[in-house]
């Protein structure tokens, strides 16, 4: 069967049962009674869960849960008003309160849209809100920007967030992830982060989490720098990228050998150009010193042991010439070599199939191309043209 | 009419209902990961619609709300719960659902195991039939950052569940 097909075929086995689909449509039925007795919308608490065994957490926790965030965060804004503009977004700081009981709906500054997205009236959507129990002192605690990062600072790195200037992402087309990518860091392995410290703010660069190091690399980190960042996936804090975590422009492989421990293993290559090698259980981060003092964007290569690694780079524009049918050193000829932050060529072991890999990173888009060789070498498909149409996938 | 006032019958909220409660299914399913969220997603995405009572031009367009609520939902629900589901997803074994046999099994779980956005994404290409572009828009996405989550949904799916590749 064609994994396409096989892949449909599963997805079309995942579907609710018939009872629970008459059971949920009762509830909604039910509820759409009651709203409409009510006139307004007070009633959602009552109705029935979609899971009985969930009513006491899952689906009271959501429902509960996104009502009380609304709640606190009205609360808080209530409590906390700004002397001048009551209609403001919260400004950074921890708030907390004592109860919910006299927050009101309508001081709320962050509301669901009608598709349940996540906006607030403000146009400050640097700092990500979130209110969190505590249930040993009955506060309501409302974290934000740069507190919140102090805030897991404090707690030792408990947990592993980075916050993400939610407008930010929205409002800058080529990033590819939102601020729920970054709560949920653990689901993701690679993705586009902007991160929004509070002010300080991180240029766009490819997050990597790899072994158990989440690694950070742009050409603008923070602004002015250009060096790679690496943090402790368990200490992704504030202080980490202001203090020790960077690495300076002008650090020798050495300086960095000795500094950076975390490595578990780091080599220098002198080639006519340095070069540090990290390797990670099997996979290899290659930082290179280009021009002056800078160091060059971060390739990291994710293979398995055995597969041989070829290094070169070639032009956006380049790729348009390839086609379907190519031979590999057609491509190659095209796609040149050199700069190995941009090709990636690796051959399986038994040397059947061969992949080009490509990212290319800017400061105004992201494009990549992924070539995939068949068995006789030539070109086999374009996954992913420069021109991202949909025809050519 | 304004959307807020277009109220419906019972008859043809039962139909919207049975039209995309399967599709609002699959698709919490690939965000939360596990059956009982999923239904309880499923209620609130069904209630949503009692409440803002969208008006719809076409099945497509209605077909089309329903994803993108149900998408934010569910990362709502991912977003305030993330710390907990963490665990369970990471230790989690697929359960069989219907009369599933190995091979789906295998092919379920590795679905399960991409990232959501990649799973959402080869979820709404594979099944639902949505175009690059239209998957950009519901997720308000942009189409390269589809193409990718695509591409690379499909690499690792490849890479581990082999078999042909053919692509669509």
């Amino acid at each position: 069967m064609r994994r396409e097909d096989m892949i449909k075929d599963v997805f079309h086995k995942i579907k609710m049962s018939d009872n629970k689909a008459e059971d949920i449509l009762k509830n909604v039925m039910e509820y759409k009674k009651e709203n409409q007795n009510a006139g307004n919308k007070e009633n959602a608490h009552e109705i029935k869960p979609a899971v009985k065994r969930h009513m006491g957490k899952r689906a009271l926790m959501f429902l509960g849960g996104a009502a009380a965030i609304c709640l606190v965060i009205g609360s808080i804004i209530f409590v906390n008003k700004p002397e001048k503009e009551s209609s403001m977004a919260l400004t950074e700081g921890i708030y907390s309160v004592s109860s919910k009981e006299n927050i009101t709906e309508e001081s709320i500054s962050m509301k669901e849209d009608e598709t349940g997205a996540w906006k607030t009236d403000s146009d400050s959507y640097r700092y990500v809100y979130e209110a969190e129990y505590n249930d040993k002192t009955g506060e309501y605690i409302l974290y934000t920007g740069k507190e919140r990062i102090k805030e897991y600072e404090s707690r030792n790195g408990i947990d592993t967030v980075i916050y993400v200037g939610k407008g930010d992402i929205l409002n800058n087309n080529f990033i590819e992830a939102d601020s729920e990518d970054i709560l949920n860091l653990d689901y993701y392995s690679n993705m586009w982060v902007y991160v929004d410290f509070d002010g300080i703010v991180l240029e766009t660069y490819p997050c990597q989490l790899f072994a158990d190091r989440v690694i950070l690399c742009g050409s603008k980190i923070p602004q002015t720098a250009d060096y790679p960042v690496i943090m402790d996936r368990d200490n992704i804090t504030y202080s980490y990228i202001e203090t020790f975590l960077r690495i300076p422009t002008d650090s020798s492989a050495d300086d960095i050998y000795n500094t950076y421990e975390l490595w578990e293993k780091i080599k220098t290559e002198n080639d006519g150009e340095e070069i540090i090698t990290c390797d990670f259980e099997g996979a290899h981060i290659i930082f290179k010193k280009t021009s002056g003092k800078e160091w060059s964007k971060m390739l990291q290569i994710d293979i398995s042991q055995g597969e041989s690694i070829k290094r070169g780079s070639f032009e956006v524009s380049d790729t348009d010439k390839i086609k379907e049918g190519m031979t590999y050193n057609q491509v190659k000829e095209i796609l040149g070599e050199g700069n190995p932050d941009s090709l990636i060529i690796y051959h399986d072991e038994e040397g059947v199939k061969a992949y080009v890999k490509y990212c290319y990173y800017s400061d105004q888009d992201t494009v990549g191309v992924e070539i995939e060789y068949s068995g006789d070498d030539t070109v086999k498909s374009i996954l992913i043209p420069i021109s991202c149409s949909e025809s050519s996938s | 009419m304004e959307k807020s006032s277009l109220l419906r019958t019972d008859k043809e909220i039962t139909e919207i209902y049975y039209r995309n409660v399967q599709s609002v299914f699959r698709i919490a399913f690939m965000y939360l990961g596990n059956r009982a969220d999923s239904e309880d997603a499923v209620q609130s995405v069904f209630m949503k619609f009692i409440d803002s009572k969208p008006y719809f031009n076409d099945e497509e367009h209605e077909r089309a709300w329903f994803v993108t609520v149900t998408k934010n939902l569910c990362k709502n629900v991912l977003k305030s719960s993330w710390r907990i589901r963490k665990e369970d997803i990471e230790k989690a074994e697929l359960p069989c659902y219907t009369d599933c046999y190995d091979e789906e099994s295998e092919v379920l779980n590795e679905i399960r195991r991409l990232k959501p956005d990649y799973r959402i994404t080869v979820y709404l290409y594979y099944y639902e039939g949505f175009s690059v572009r239209e998957i950009a828009e519901l997720l308000s996405k942009k189409e390269s950052t589809v193409q990718t989550w695509l591409a690379r949904g499909r690499e690792r799916l490849r890479m581990e569940l082999g078999g042909e590749s053919h692509e669509a």
